[in-house]
């Protein structure tokens, strides 16, 4: 049996144990939901959590078969090691990815501290400057480029989200 | 009589060059805060209702509704050009209209989507104008066991319409209906998922989980080895499309309008729903389905025809019962009271002036959003120039902004960037994230009316074969179910007949 | 050329962008920035409308801009939290209604009612009970025979538990001696829809989304659960006048953080009153079938402590408080 996902047996592990993993979140979520509800049900209401459950069971069921073929096509494939070296190469493409991530989750914060156009105006010269030094290394004219286009980001977040749509951004 | 009223009407605008004024304005207003991420066409009504304040309630209208039309395609130019959705409806029109734009045919694809808005708008309109009792009739035939079995229809037709695996997408569509689920149960006020959390008891509010699977998810996804290799930029590409393109789609179009005006006009059912359903099924009707998702014109043409038609069908349970149909048509009907008209069946049977004269604002609207549109397109397809270390960070702010604004409420832009980790994470292991917005669309209708459903019967299942409407669509899905499934089986059984359907093909992100 | 097509914009932003700003220079005197108008709900309902409306009339009133920021979701607690946070300086208030009562005893997250100082109060919104005219139903006495023959022959269509049409859906039926089959939607508007569209013969909602289908003579609205019959509907007997003795009722008020100084609390409260009392607002808001009953900060403040008493029990009752918020 080919691997349902793209015929890649790692792929299919993955998700298979992405599904199982999520399941089971999702059932720890919805027990303590279940003994917080002390509400009464409509005569023939299936009930709050009837359909959640039956979805967690698809999820826990698909899962598991995802896991099963992946890890049996993947003993039969010619197994093929990863070296540390393709680790840590992944891990380098991600990097920027993953920063990108954690600076958006510093955001929120970053806005309520600073106000919504000084957070944009650092995130912007920070990142457009990042992404310039990847693509051409340091150099003063990338710097200014940066400050220039982030102060540029900001006054329109400013000027257009925050003066003329009122928005309640923290300011 | 109402073609009659309808006429004089349209006489009358014709020849005022300040109505037509200012349905240019709002056409422009519409044009350019919908194309602006992050700005819904329920925010763009909201945001210049106070406007006007000082209006005679008729030409409030008309601006409103000129604002609203234009701001429906006005969604699709972000989506089309950044991926950035920023209406359930327009996921849709991302699917297709984003790889035709990173292929260089964005002008293209802005065309198909602004001439198939126009037709369908139009199609929506003629079918009001003329069919409004009927379908108003048709309407009304829905309750609760309907909206599950269309719901449950809808998830059914678009888990074969994902590309790669139908049980993967099935699942990833379960996983959506469950995150529909989290926060209060609409119908007993049960938490659920939500360990008490103010976050989880919001629940995932629809825009921002879209706006992070596919606007953030994007730019992860292309932040992987950025800079290693130079960025090649999407050429412009001719702009402007061949007129035999676009009439060669005509059956596509039509098909598109036709469902979305009949799914628009059931209340609650919406726009998302009419799209996710024109685009299923254009799919599955189309000679090349394994195109689909990877900038096949049909895939964009088909979704922005019915979006555009079901603003004619929501517009019918207002003016037919009185009720608004969705959330935009309940903003309408609020501008409607601030003016101190309150919509009910007796302001539309007693005034049918005034229902011509939406009619009219809704055909002028069209109009002079086709135009200016058009106008437009020239100036729009730049943002594709736009260095990508700009392009990103420019979207990612717009991300947050976007996320936040819709409902004013911080912890919905931490849900857009899980969600953009999620889309991200997705596509490196393969799975296709369009179920689970579908799932997160669908989810909730299924939910809330099966379990009416169930309260009126008393438990008894049998209300969704006692009923025909409901009955008949429960046995096209057990068909849409089966038949592959025989097929499957016969091809066992006497080897392979025909032409293999579907294929692999990259799911919505570029592969690795 | 295309410089000054750049520098033509820019000022075009700047001075759309300052118009905000201009009131911003006298900085002393209250209000001297947009006054936020937080509504609970999205945009569209009753309390949006009540919020727009009010705003276009404290605008001119105070001579400042004055914004609605609809903060939704969590059947209210998000927009109520947004209110209680917020800074006390006057710059931002809310319309708050039963809802905000409910959830503080249901959701132990959601944000206590000693947090919210009531400023104004607008309007009370009695409950009622509406029959769809297919029913043949004309009173309440016929009302309860129908019931008492056969209690699932109508069904009522209510909000989830903790809205305003589900507590008179709990109280209406006790005084009346029936047994009411209670069909949840999730909201005003999908109710009337069940109602026009047939899946449920009666509702319980408050009269302004029902007004104008009653006076289309598509719903019948049985009777009135307030003292005085309601003033859009003058030919509607009230309960009392039927003989059933209940009076329940939803309110609309304006709240703001506790703790603005209280120079800026007594302005604000002035201004709030006079644009509840002008003429703009009073008639948009009869017409649209609110019952009007302007008070200030005392009024506001008297009503809320009524409701909570009104609304802990029937809760209580429903098994709705959450077991850390039970009164010992």
């Amino acid at each position: 049996m080919t691997p349902p996902i793209e015929e890649s047996a790692r792929k299919t592990f993955a998700a298979g144990l992405f599904f199982l993993l999520l399941a089971g979140a999702g059932w720890l979520l919805l027990r303590h939901s279940i003994t917080l509800f002390s509400g009464n049900q409509m005569p023939g209401d299936p009930g709050p959590f009837f359909l959640s459950q039956l979805c967690l069971t698809i999820l826990a069921g698909a899962g598991l078969l995802l896991l099963v073929i992946g890890s049996w096509s993947w003993a039969r494939e010619a197994r093929q090691h990863r070296h540390t070296g393709a680790i840590v190469n992944t891990v380098r493409e991600w990097s920027l990815s993953a920063g990108f991530v954690l600076t958006l989750l510093v955001m929120p914060a970053a806005m309520r501290l600073l106000g919504t156009p000084a957070a944009v105006a650092l995130f912007s010269i920070g990142w457009i400057y990042i992404l310039l030094v990847s693509i051409s290394g340091h150099s003063w004219r990338n710097l200014i480029e940066a400050a220039a286009f982030g102060m540029a980001t900001a006054a329109f977040i400013h000027l257009f989200f925050v003066r003329l749509l009122t928005l309640p951004l923290p300011v | 009589m109402l073609l009659e009223s309808f006429f004089t009407v349209l006489a009358d605008f014709a020849t005022s060059p300040a109505m037509l004024g200012l349905v240019g304005l709002g056409a422009i207003l519409g044009l350019v805060l919908g194309a602006i991420p992050g700005i819904s066409s329920t925010m763009a009504l909201a945001i210049l209702m106070p406007v006007t304040f000082t209006m005679e309630p008729g030409v409030a209208i008309l601006f409103l509704i000129s604002v609203f039309m234009s701001s429906v395609y006005g969604g699709s130019i972000s989506a089309i050009l950044m991926k950035l959705p920023g209406t359930p409806a327009s996921i849709f029109t991302q699917i297709d209209g984003y790889p035709m734009a990173q292929s260089g045919r964005a002008g293209h694809a802005l065309n198909y989507a602004l001439v198939a808005s126009t037709v369908g708008g139009m199609v929506g309109l003629a079918l009001l104008v003329v069919l409004a009792p009927v379908l108003a009739d048709f309407a009304t035939n829905f309750r609760s066991p309907e909206f599950a079995a269309v719901a449950l229809f809808g998830i059914v037709m678009l888990s074969f319409a994902s590309n790669g695996s139908t049980l993967v997408a099935s699942v990833v569509g379960f996983v959506g209906v469950l995150l529909g689920m989290v926060g209060f149960d609409a119908l007993t006020d049960a938490q659920r998922m939500t360990m008490n959390q103010p976050m989880l008891q919001s629940g995932l509010n629809l825009i921002p989980v879209i706006i992070g699977l596919f606007g953030l998810g994007e730019i992860l996804q292309n932040l992987v080895r950025f800079g290693d290799s130079p960025t090649a930029r999407p050429a412009i590409g001719k702009v402007m499309l061949p007129l035999s393109e676009l009439t060669r789609r005509w059956k596509v179009m039509l098909r598109g309008s036709v469902i979305g005006t009949f799914i628009g006009a059931i209340p609650a059912a919406g726009s998302a729903v009419a799209v996710s359903i024109a685009y299923a099924q254009e799919r599955r009707l189309s000679k090349e389905p394994e195109k689909f998702g990877s900038g096949h014109p049909d895939g964009l043409v088909a979704p922005e025809a019915a979006n555009s038609a079901s603003v004619g069908g929501s517009l019918i349970p207002l003016i037919a019962l009185g009720v608004p149909g969705d959330t935009i048509t309940a903003v309408l009907m609020g501008a409607l009271m601030v003016h101190g008209l309150t919509p009910g069946p007796l302001l539309f049977a007693n005034d049918p002036t005034f229902v011509s004269w939406i009619y009219v604002s809704v055909l002028l609207a069209l109009v002079a959003t086709l135009v200016l549109g058009l106008g437009m397109i020239r100036a729009a397809v730049l943002v594709t120039r736009i260095p990508p270390q700009l392009m990103y960070v420019f979207i990612a702010v717009f991300c947050v902004i976007g996320a936040f604004a819709i409902r004013n409420d911080m912890n919905d832009v931490y849900v857009m960037i899980a969600f953009g980790v999620v889309g991200f994470v997705f596509s490196r292991i393969g799975l296709p994230v369009t179920p689970l917005a579908f799932g997160l669309i669908l989810g909730p209708i299924l939910e809330e009316n099966l379990r009416r459903s169930l309260m009126i019967s008393q438990g008894s299942w049998k209300i969704f074969i006692d009923r025909p409407i409901s009955a008949t669509l429960l046995a096209i899905c057990v068909l849409l179910v089966a038949l592959p499934l025989i097929t499957a089986l016969l091809h066992r059984l006497y080897g392979p007949l025909a032409c293999k359907r579907g294929g692999k093909v990259p799911s919505n992100y570029p592969g690795e | 050329m295309k410089r000054r097509q750049l520098f033509a914009t820019v000022t075009g932003l700047m001075t759309l962008a300052s118009l905000p700003m201009t009131s911003a220079l006298a900085q002393d005197a209250y209000p001297s920035e947009p006054i936020h108008i937080t509504v609970v709900w999205p945009a569209g309902g009753g309390h949006d409308l009540v919020g727009r409306l009010i705003g276009h009339e404290l605008s001119e009133i105070m001579d400042t801009a004055v914004v609605v920021d609809n903060v939704t979701g969590a059947g209210g607690s998000t927009g109520i939290r947004h209110i209680v946070e917020a800074d006390p300086d006057g710059y931002t208030i809310g319309v708050m209604g039963l809802h905000a009562v409910s959830q503080s005893f249901m959701n132990p997250a959601a944000p206590k009612l000693d947090g919210l100082d009531p400023i104004a109060y607008i309007s009370d919104e009695p409950g009622a009970i509406e029959v769809s005219v297919d029913m043949g139903i004309d009173t309440l006495d016929d009302y309860v025979a129908a019931m008492r023959s056969d209690p699932m022959s109508l069904m009522n269509g209510n909000d989830p538990q903790g809205g305003n049409s589900f507590i008179f859906a709990s109280v209406i039926p006790d005084a009346l001696g029936v047994n009411m089959m209670k069909l949840p939607y999730p909201g005003h508007a999908p109710t009337v829809t069940a109602l026009l569209t047939g899946e449920v013969q009666t509702a319980t909602l408050p009269i302004p989304p029902i007004l104008e289908h009653a006076k289309a003579g598509k719903v019948k609205v049985l009777g009135v659960a307030s003292d005085q019959r309601h003033p859009q509907l003058p030919d509607v007997p009230t309960f009392k006048e039927q003989g059933y003795d209940v009076v329940v009722n939803d309110f609309v008020m304006l709240v703001a953080p506790v703790g603005i100084p209280q120079d800026v609390r007594a302005k604000l409260e002035e201004g709030l009153l006079q644009a509840i009392n002008s003429a703009g607002f009073t008639s948009a808001a009869a017409d649209n079938g609110m019952v009007l009953r302007p008070g200030g900060a005392d009024l506001a403040a008297e009503e809320l402590a009524k409701q909570v008493e009104l609304v802990y029990p029937i809760l209580e009752d429903a098994g709705l408080v959450a077991e850390e918020l039970k009164r010992k």
